[in-house]
């Protein structure tokens, strides 16, 4: 095998992003910002906005370092439009997709950002904050949740503190080092596992049932795709998430 | 003031010193608001301004000139103390306008052991260690007396 | 126009006790740092913190006790440089009130 989790995740996101979207990534999204450079090394015409505020920076331009705030998300790009500004066009409904990464999960799209153990006040483990999830996550028609590190501390069936909430109107997906859930009728459902992986392994790190029995494999990444990964990131930056 | 998103966030209920739900004055709708902020002080690093306070940013601003639209007044640290000259000939180049600004020092490296593009772009690894290794060991001042070159607090 | 030139101790000095705060820069870019390293010396209490995504300069206040409140999206270093500690500890012990944005 030729591939690991971090080229099937990010090949599954970049594969996501269809021709005129308007997508977005935050901060601390090495594998988003490669997925996106992917996109547009395989010619897809779609909008590139992010935290450093470049719109379409040249995605030829390597990352050097793991932050996603840094100047190859700016140099090259056709304009300035930042974070204030995106969140404005999130909140009028104008972003196609956001990719946001989470701590906990539930199976109703439940997501914490916030705390675990203790209380809100006096948490036992502060963590970062959403960082403008529970704004995008309803305002954007897709929202995609990347995880490197599926386990049955993260997939729980009950989140400590719902920073942010799936709209179970709007498309969300879940992408992890070895699987994909979509969201249908408000759960996430199985829709895929990695090849590398299995069902018992998925079921292993998932704080709840899997009922479903009969699921397609993930698309590997192929040649083409490998190769574009490759030369976007050609300093490996997106190891850095695992 | 009325904000997008925030439907399903425990966020909402856990602060209602910052967080309501209120009924659109114009429809049926209902709107999550949030207190307006604000702040006393703005405090921007910028790459360059002029003794008066024009200031301006390089590449990403981040939500720095919101943060000083939104303050009562700005401080400004500078890489570089240029001519207001250069504002002149580039206005819309300004990021902070120096009726907006209350003071301005001088701090060539003033983001390190974080970044300053273009003139310093990657972090200061060793610089981040010394900051956590005092804030384990409970050192936090003697780290502050070594990094801003003072005896004790004067 | 009239200068407005400072040194850093006469700057630091503006902040009062109790003031709030908006610290510019994101995570470890372009933050004041050197400002917050310098106004931490005063020990000065009570001050609240704003920003979208604070770090490195925003953490020194927290770590030096100078910070009770915080307002943010995101606070942190990312990715390899983690979570930021100042912050992390004053809320945890429950001496920093966090008050989330999004």
């Amino acid at each position: 095998m030729n591939y690991g989790p971090a080229e099937i995740m990010v090949t599954a996101l970049a594969r996501e992003i269809m021709s005129r979207d308007i997508v977005f990534h935050g901060l601390a999204s090495p594998v988003p910002m490669t997925a996106m450079k992917l996109a547009k090394a395989l010619g897809i015409e779609f909008t590139f906005i992010n935290i450093a505020g470049g719109v379409d920076p040249n995605w030829g331009n390597p990352a050097v370092i793991g932050s996603t705030l840094s100047s190859n998300l700016y140099e090259g790009g056709v304009a300035d439009y930042g974070l204030d500004e995106i969140f404005d066009l999130a909140c009028t409904g104008r972003v196609d997709i956001s990719m946001l990464s989470l701590v906990q999960i539930s199976p109703r799209g439940e997501i914490n950002m916030s705390f675990v153990g203790g209380e809100y006040d006096k948490p036992k483990v502060r963590l970062p904050g959403g960082a403008g999830s529970a704004t995008l996550t309803p305002v954007t028609k897709k929202t995609l949740i990347w995880k490197t590190k599926q386990d049955i501390k993260s997939f729980v069936p009950e989140v400590a503190f719902c920073t942010a909430k799936a709209d179970p109107f709007k498309q969300f997906k879940v992408i992890t080092n070895l699987c994909t859930f979509v969201m249908e009728n408000g759960l996430l459902v199985l829709e895929s596992i990695h090849p590398y992986s299995n069902l018992a392994e998925v079921q292993a790190n998932t704080g709840w049932e899997i009922t479903q029995t009969d699921l397609p494999l993930t698309l590997a990444p192929s040649e083409e795709e490998l190769a574009l990964i490759e030369k976007v990131d050609p300093n490996r930056i997106r190891y850095i998430e695992f | 003031m009325g904000v997008g998103g925030m439907w399903g966030s425990d966020l909402i209920a856990q602060r209602p010193e910052f967080f309501q739900i209120m009924k659109s004055p114009f429809s049926d709708e209902e709107v999550v608001t949030v207190k307006a902020l604000q702040p006393d002080w703005a405090i921007i690093h910028v790459q360059e301004a002029d003794q008066y306070g024009n200031a301006r940013i390089i590449g990403s601003d981040f939500q720095d000139i919101l943060l000083s639209r939104a303050a009562k007044k700005t401080i400004i640290t500078t890489e570089k103390l240029i001519e207001t000259e250069s504002f002149r000939q580039e206005p819309k180049l300004t990021s902070i306008p120096y009726f907006l600004v209350e003071a301005v020092v001088l701090a060539p490296e003033g983001a390190k052991p974080g970044i300053c593009y273009p003139t310093y772009n990657s972090v200061d690894a060793s610089g981040m260690a010394a900051y956590g290794q005092a804030i384990k060991e409970g050192k936090l001042d003697d780290y502050l007396a070594r990094v801003t070159g003072w005896e004790g607090v004067k | 126009m009239i200068s407005k030139l400072m040194t850093m101790p006469d700057a630091v000095r503006l902040v009062l006790n109790g003031q709030m705060l908006a610290v510019g820069g994101n995570a470890l870019h372009r933050t004041p740092a050197a400002f917050c390293q310098e106004l931490a010396m005063l020990k000065r209490t009570h001050l609240k913190g704003v920003g979208a995504a604070p770090g490195f300069a925003m953490d020194v206040l927290c770590a030096a006790e100078s910070m009770n409140e915080v307002y943010f999206g995101f606070f942190g270093f990312e990715n390899e440089y983690g979570l930021a500690p100042g912050m992390r500890k004053g809320i945890q012990s429950g001496k920093i009130k966090a008050i989330e944005g999004s």
